[in-house]
């Protein structure tokens, strides 16, 4: 048994060792000391030594069968119940729901606020946990509202996000010292596209097809357009490259501003 | 640190087929690797510029001063030739047809834009960028000039700079000043191509020279003449042109 613990133990310190700490959601952020019983104090063990950087492998905190990349598998003699399964108790040392899918809100809204103050310098190690939560929750409030003032768009904004996406990954290999890839430039596009969600929100009050409609979608792409290009440098360290970015960005994000607007 | 065999100690994606697309990029790429010609990387070295090496080398093409080999420093790069050719191919459609439909409003008449514009000026602006520089390359490698090809496609690409601001200007209604653009255009251009292509050129013999020489300045002029009747074609006060596929019942 404790070879399988062992084991566990390897993969958990290879995961954790790749990623930056900064935006490692493992630590304490979900440990819920109410739904584990035993376990509660296994969980904050857990998160406590991974909090500290240097953290080796050290095989004797019981883990009472958690192994992340398997939701839910027993390690130890409990059989599988099925009320456990269908229940809101859960299995045994099963992570919570929103950590296991990934989604992580306090990172979606921090991004999101990174995005809409774009004046501030960006942190390099934003992009860490690429997730793809946040960007598919704009795309279909943009498809949403677009689909309020009356056009169905759906379809168009799969086909531009999924060219332009590929496009700027070929772009950005090519121009950046080190690769980007396809998830995180899908991220970053996804999270700059915020305010041409709140673009075509405005445009189910009002007809942006007119002179204050043309300057906001303007106003919109340029604000989209910076703040990506701001997200790119930071993350792949192409200072002086910034405006080169941001050409094809803009064009980009001028394909959903001609969606919206016309 | 053990990297595994298959993968390469880069993290750039070998192909489009490889299933390192989804793998995070962990460390620099190495310049001095020698990458396979299909690969993504072996290209990631043309495309090695700044904003400010842009910028400089877009000035230096619209006035034609230095030698402008000297002012790339050796290292052409393909961003601009293929953005500075998207920007012309997008430029040229919207001012062209921005005076279209200020024509039907001034006539009275309805308009709906032509987007075969579109189609055509990627087509002939592609052609004139890509095409024609691998012609010369090909031509003067035959007759042994040893021309560079990224030089060629560089010079080119960079010798449209000047239709920018020729066709957003061209929308001034008046016939002269129209003409007198597009020869300001030509003429600028067509002398930062020769100059430039005449260290190249001089290498063969000189009649071979003068041949090649004349082809270049005829394929520049054909362009000239293509943007004129094509995209500037247009007058004020006289019915929208026949190219666009509804006309107007009553003009």
């Amino acid at each position: 048994m404790s070879v399988l613990f062992d084991q566990n133990n390897g993969y958990y310190d290879q995961q954790s060792s790749q990623t930056s700490d900064n935006l490692q959601f493992y630590q304490s952020q979900y440990a819920d000391p109410s739904s584990y019983g035993s376990h509660q104090h296994q969980h904050q063990q857990r998160s406590t030594s991974f909090h500290s950087n240097t953290l080796t492998s050290t095989p004797d905190i019981g883990y009472g069968g958690y192994t992340p990349g398997i939701p839910g598998s027993q390690m130890n003699s409990q059989p599988i119940s099925w009320l456990a399964a269908f229940s809101a108790g859960g299995l045994e040392g099963e992570p919570p729901l929103l950590e296991e899918l990934g989604i992580n809100f306090s990172h979606i809204k921090t991004k999101s606020f990174t995005v809409l103050n774009p004046l501030r310098p960006v942190d390099r190690n934003i992009m860490d946990d690429t997730d793809l939560a946040g960007p598919l929750l704009f795309c279909l409030a943009f498809g949403t509202f677009l689909l309020l003032s009356g056009k169905q768009h759906f379809g168009y904004v799969y086909g531009v996000a999924v060219v332009g996406c590929s496009t700027l990954y070929i772009i950005l290999n090519l121009m950046s010292p080190q690769g980007v890839d396809i998830p995180k430039t899908a991220s970053v596009l996804g999270y700059c596209m915020l305010p041409l969600v709140m673009l075509s929100s405005l445009s189910t009050l009002f007809v942006l097809n007119g002179g204050l409609g043309y300057i906001l979608s303007v106003l919109a792409i340029v604000w989209c357009t910076y703040s990506s290009s701001g997200f790119f440098t930071a993350v792949l360290g192409m200072n002086d490259q910034r405006f080169l970015v941001a050409y094809p960005v803009g064009l980009f994000y001028g394909c959903f501003a001609l969606m919206t607007v016309f | 640190m053990s990297t595994p065999a298959a993968s390469t100690p880069q993290p750039q994606p070998t192909g489009f087929g490889a299933s390192s697309i989804f793998q995070p990029a962990t460390q620099p790429r190495e310049q001095n690797e020698n990458h396979p010609i299909w690969s993504l990387a072996y290209y990631a070295k043309f495309f090695d510029v700044d904003t400010s090496q842009v910028m400089e080398r877009c000035f230096a093409s619209v006035i034609p001063k230095d030698n402008f080999l000297d002012v790339m420093g050796g290292s052409p790069d393909l961003y601009g030739p293929f953005w500075i050719a998207t920007t012309v191919i997008f430029v040229l459609f919207v001012t062209s047809s921005v005076v279209d439909s200020i024509n039907a409003y001034i006539n009275k008449t309805t308009y709906s834009y032509d987007i075969f514009h579109l189609s055509f000026a990627f087509g002939a602006i592609y052609s004139y960028a890509f095409l024609v520089p691998l012609m010369v390359w090909g031509a003067t490698k035959y007759f042994g000039c040893q021309p560079d090809l990224l030089e060629m496609l560089a010079l080119y690409g960079y010798a449209l700079t000047i239709w920018i601001p020729v066709s957003v200007l061209s929308v001034i209604p008046i016939e002269l000043a129209r003409w007198i653009l597009l020869g300001i255009g030509a003429g600028f251009s067509g002398v930062f191509l020769i100059r430039n292509m005449y260290p190249v050129l001089s290498r063969a013999e000189a009649q071979i020279a003068k041949i090649i020489l004349i082809l270049v300045i005829l394929f520049h002029g054909v362009l000239a003449l293509i943007l004129k009747y094509k995209f500037f074609a247009y007058n004020v006060g006289a019915a929208p042109p026949s190219t666009s596929p509804d006309t107007p019942p009553s003009s």
